[in-house]
């Protein structure tokens, strides 16, 4: 009896393409009888079907027709692999939060290294547990094998998903159960077996490996060697793609924007779950909303600093899906992120009770709501001309704004100074002003048109005072700023 | 007897108005001006949307709040400035030791973005400066804010109109500011729990430069250089006269 060193898991997906047609958008469908075929010389054929239709008789392989016969409510759909994969690999994306060393076997099913990945989650109960509640959630049928190696594991029974992990002597007795026309030979060896008795993988081992070299050849032994883990077979192990991508189909259709909020959510917790796995954040998503006729609306969501919370995300999401005209009807949902950050490792409270919302979530919050145009920090421009130095900047600009000037000047300050009527000495706005300090003289823009002006403090009858200057070109008075 | 306990529940509770009661303890936020500090019994109320009813803009009226900004943005806290008349001097405001990061000027363009920045704002624990303007805002609206005021324990501040007074409000501090004379700020209580509506206090808001200086009386002697015109400017004859010298 030899050491088990790895524990391979292998996820098998009976109803994956069904699964990957109809997914939880809509789940609503899955109680009526759906099918999935495929053309079979000039016949169609059922591939796959759920368990509303096998109820009513249908089975695997049955032609169209005979299926229809037997039940005319069935809906079928055809066979679409490309989808299928990209849906296995975000069933690899899900299980890759479990274990680092995930691969995808033969497009059909998903292998996970579990032997290091006790510690993290107490026992394999509760791993097996987590791991089987989010591939749930994503799929309607799945089952588990275990074995030393992927091979063998796939070939142990696989009736249901197991939540525990045998042990080495369990996990070998198992092994020694696989029968041998599982094995990949040929059939001349397969009755050769038979007729010397060796029915499972047991009795094969018992045999001394020269013996078996001699009478089978040497790649069954290696084989062999493969299914107990002493050759290990180089696979190529998953790793999340660069950008995420993923949608979401009704055939429905959704006509209310409330409607969509339960796919975008499902979605965001999918981009989450990518993010966690890459140890990312995310620093803006593109929505695409697509009619069922007509060209499809993008949404933009940026976040000032990165995020890896799915509720964050679906917060400015809504406020920013709330000033979208949608098209009436909407059928299909994209959300597409490709901008990240390295996730920072940052410390989290321990008591966390401050209601206090982050500085950049309500910023962000607020663009998402009123559009960048609406936002503004003040800032000073290296500049001589009060307007000039005074700078609206957007948020993403606002560095090295702080620049002690001692000069008084007015807390306000008006987008484009005034011109005022009145003469030299006494200037007026609305009524007549009196001036109370000055001159402060600025020269500036010698280069294009000269900008000569003197500075003076006024103010007006009631009280209220300004910040007026005496242009030299034009002979006139401006009002530029208010002391509030 | 169970009266009594029913009524000791009611009044202990703190939105309940008790008169001229003073014994409620409230948390405050020194305004920075002592007078005005004895007015409002500490300072500014910190759980409560306040409103400051202004005859005039330029009269000082935001200077009454440039400590409790300066507080704020240098503690790395965000103050939202909703729908200012004019737009904020940047150089002014860094004079006031305003971290201008920490400042954020916001233009709504609808009376319904407007009520949704404002209480949004509170409640995400932003200092709130808003000037009502042109929109409407009703006694439910001022409700909502009051109660984000409430929930986040967090001041708000309200510019409006004087005719607004006239109005009744759910504001648990309201106050009219006046300029009754230059460099001089009146400042009226209307509305206070356990204050007397009426009570004023007087307040000098100078400016630091307040001489003035008559060009001619200046110590150097300016005169406004000849005019030159643009054409005779040529950089190729000066570069090469540079060169040869």
């Amino acid at each position: 009896m030899h050491t088990i060193n790895e524990i391979w898991l292998y996820l098998h997906f009976p109803q994956l393409a069904l699964d990957a047609q109809l997914d939880q958008f809509t789940a609503q469908i899955v109680d009526q009888p759906y099918a999935i075929v495929v053309q079979s010389r000039q016949l169609q054929r059922i591939y796959c079907c759920n368990e509303a239709a096998k109820k009513d008789g249908i089975e695997e392989q049955m032609s169209l027709s005979t299926a229809l016969a037997l039940c005319p409510q069935l809906q079928s759909r055809t066979r679409n692999i490309p989808r299928e994969t990209d849906y296995l690999e975000q069933l690899a994306l899900a299980a890759y939060n479990f274990s680092p060393v995930v691969v995808l076997y033969e497009k059909i099913g998903i292998g996970l290294e579990l032997s290091r990945c006790e510690k993290l989650y107490g026992d394999y109960v509760t791993l097996l547990q987590q791991l089987h509640a989010q591939i749930k959630k994503r799929c309607t049928h799945v089952t588990s094998g275990v074995g030393p190696s992927l091979q063998a594991a796939r070939l142990t029974d696989m009736s249901k998903f197991h939540t525990d992990i045998p042990n080495n002597q369990q996990i070998s007795l198992k092994l020694h159960a696989i029968p041998v026309d599982k094995i990949v030979i040929k059939k001349s060896q397969q009755r050769s077996c038979e007729q010397l008795g060796l029915n499972t993988l047991g009795d094969l081992l018992a045999l001394p490996r020269s013996s078996i070299s001699r009478r089978f050849g040497h790649e069954i032994i290696s084989q062999v060697d493969q299914l107990t883990g002493t050759l290990v077979k180089p696979q190529i192990a998953y790793t999340p793609a660069e950008y995420f991508s993923d949608q979401l189909h009704n055939p429905n259709g959704i006509y209310t924007k409330e409607g969509l909020y339960v796919p975008m959510k499902n979605l965001l917790q999918r981009l989450c779950g990518y993010l966690n796995a890459r140890h990312f954040y995310c620093r803006k998503l593109r929505w695409q909303f697509s009619p069922l006729i007509g060209e499809p609306q993008s949404m933009h969501v940026n976040l000032s600093t990165g995020n890896n919370n799915y509720m964050s995300f679906f917060t400015l999401s809504r406020l920013q899906l709330d000033g979208l005209q949608l098209a009436h009807s909407i059928e299909t949902i994209t959300l597409h992120s490709d901008h990240f950050i390295p996730a920072p490792a940052g410390n989290l409270d321990f008591f966390n009770d401050q209601k206090r919302v982050d500085k950049n979530q309500l910023l962000d919050q607020l663009t998402a709501k009123l559009g960048s145009d609406a936002l503004s920090q003040p800032g000073i421009q290296a500049e001589y001309l009060p307007e000039h130095a005074n700078s609206k900047t957007g948020l993403s600009s606002a560095k090295g704004l702080n620049k002690q000037v001692f000069s008084h000047q007015p807390l306000w300050l008006m987008e484009h100074p005034i011109a005022l009527s009145g003469h030299r000495q006494r200037p007026f706005w609305r009524q007549p002003l009196t001036l109370l300090s000055g001159p402060e003289r600025l020269s500036d823009n010698w280069w294009s048109s000269e900008q000569q002006r003197d500075y003076y403090l006024a103010h007006d009858p009631q009280g209220s005072r300004y910040w007026l200057f005496w242009e030299k070109s034009s002979q006139r008075w401006f009002v530029q700023g208010l002391f509030s | 007897m169970h009266t009594t306990k029913a009524l000791k529940d009611i009044l202990s509770r703190r939105d309940i108005w008790r008169g001229y009661n003073k014994t409620t303890t409230r948390q405050v936020l020194p305004t920075g001006e002592p007078d005005l500090d004895k007015l409002l019994h500490g300072g500014w109320p910190k759980t409560a949307l306040i409103e400051l009813a202004c005859h005039r803009q330029g009269i000082g009226e935001l200077s009454l709040l440039l400590p409790i900004l300066a507080d704020y943005t240098q503690t790395n806290r965000l103050c939202v400035i909703l729908n200012p008349p004019y737009q904020p001097h940047a150089p002014s405001w860094v004079n006031a030791n305003i971290d201008l990061k920490n400042l954020i000027v916001v233009r709504s363009r609808l009376r319904s973005e407007w009520l949704w920045t404002a209480e949004h704002s509170i409640r995400s624990g932003a200092l709130l400066l808003a000037w009502m303007g042109r929109y409407k805002i009703h006694y439910n609206d001022l409700r909502k804010l009051q109660l984000a005021a409430v929930d986040q324990q967090q001041s708000a501040f309200l510019f409006n109109r004087p005719a607004n007074l006239t109005q009744s409000s759910p504001s648990p501090l309201r106050l009219e500011v006046d300029s009754p004379a230059l460099h001089q700020l009146a400042i009226k209580l209307h509305k206070l729990n356990g204050a007397i509506a009426g009570s004023q206090v007087l307040i000098k808001s100078l400016l630091m430069d307040s001489h003035r200086m008559p060009l001619n009386q200046l110590s150097v002697p300016i005169c406004y250089p000849v005019e030159t015109k643009t054409n005779n400017y040529n950089p190729e004859a000066i570069i090469a006269q540079t060169l040869n010298t």
